[in-house]
């Protein structure tokens, strides 16, 4: 500390006056203490009001809450739902499918046994694809299935079949 | 209960009594001078000091309101222009016939620290005032020893560059 830092420090030891604490200089303290006080209070009640508004909020909208999941509730549903139709229909698309494709090459005839096997419930059920079939031939074809020549009205249709009924269905 | 509130705020109401004229003149240096803007800082820390009161009784009450004050008294002046406007000269004194040398020497100075960032001014207060030593003055102001030590040393040689005709160099 060199001297001019000695002498700096001297004057503002100097420069103090003895300053005696008035009773308005009491007054302001307590006033302030007060006027704090008031502002911590103000400042808990409105954390008060704030806690209680959120908790009443949350009461108000919580019974809401089930009831507008109710609708959404049945979630096991298509939870459960999606494995039936989706176990369901992917057997019956490839039945279908296969149904299809055997339906056709039964029309077209190469696969002789199993739509042997088959046509006679698709010529009894299905005006679908062997037209020709039910139209002339269920009256006939029945008896004729009794009598066991369905193999040659079904896969012989268009070429061997009787000719006016071939042709009315197919105009039909 | 009562008893021991009762006792608390004697002890408060003693303190104060006690160290206010230490505590002014403190806030008044940190100020600049100004009486007003001190008095209402030392209030301010007073009104903390009064709710922690039971907590920092046993401690250091003085060193409570000494940190309070020379934050506040940093960062008020930080957050408002109080009017402060450096000047190449110092402004003539107003001198009066029985105006003793003492009181001539106090506005000077406070003349010179009203000069200084609120900053340097309050580290040089805390340093050549408070004889707090660096690492202390440091902490009261919130800051790193390195930026203390600057600016008490930047305040200090500002204050030698505009006291150099009151105080004269040595040898």
């Amino acid at each position: 500390m060199d001297h001019f830092e000695r002498e700096l420090a001297r004057m503002m030891r100097d420069a103090q006056e003895h300053t005696p604490f008035e009773p308005a200089q009491q007054n302001g303290l307590r006033a302030g203490v007060r006027a704090r006080r008031r502002v911590r209070a103000a400042q808990k009640a409105a954390g008060c009001v704030l806690v209680a508004a959120g908790i009443s909020v949350g009461l108000f909208l919580l019974p809401h809450a089930p009831d507008r999941d109710r609708p959404l509730g049945p979630a096991p549903r298509p939870a459960t739902t999606p494995v039936s139709p989706y176990a369901t229909p992917s057997p019956t698309p490839t039945e279908s499918a296969t149904a299809t494709t055997e339906d056709t090459a039964g029309v077209s005839g190469p696969p002789g046994t199993s739509t042997t096997t088959e046509s006679p419930a698709s010529g009894s059920t299905g005006p679908g694809d062997g037209g020709t079939a039910t139209t002339g031939a269920p009256p006939t074809t029945e008896p004729a299935t009794s009598s066991g020549t369905p193999t040659s009205s079904t896969s012989s249709p268009p070429p061997s079949g009787p000719g006016p009924s071939s042709s009315g269905t197919s105009a039909g | 209960m009562e008893q021991a509130k009762a006792e608390g705020t004697d002890g408060f109401d003693g303190f104060v009594a006690a160290r206010w004229s230490a505590l002014f003149h403190l806030a008044r240096l940190l100020c600049a001078g100004d009486r007003h803007r001190a008095e209402d800082l030392l209030q301010e820390a007073l009104v903390k000091l009064w709710f922690v009161w039971p907590k920092v009784a046993d401690e250091a009450p003085e060193a409570y309101v000494r940190k309070i004050l020379a934050r506040a008294a940093a960062r008020s002046a930080r957050r408002r222009w109080w009017g402060e406007r450096p000047v190449e000269a110092l402004p003539d004194l107003a001198h009066t016939g029985d105006e003793s040398a003492a009181v001539v020497e106090r506005s000077r100075l406070e003349a010179a620290l009203a000069q200084l960032p609120p900053r340097q001014r309050a580290a040089v207060v805390l340093r050549y005032y408070q004889d707090l030593p660096e690492k202390q003055v440091a902490e009261v102001l919130g800051c790193p020893l390195g930026t203390a030590r600057s600016h008490a040393s930047r305040g200090v040689a500002r204050l030698r560059q505009i006291l150099a005709d009151v105080i004269e160099p040595v040898g």
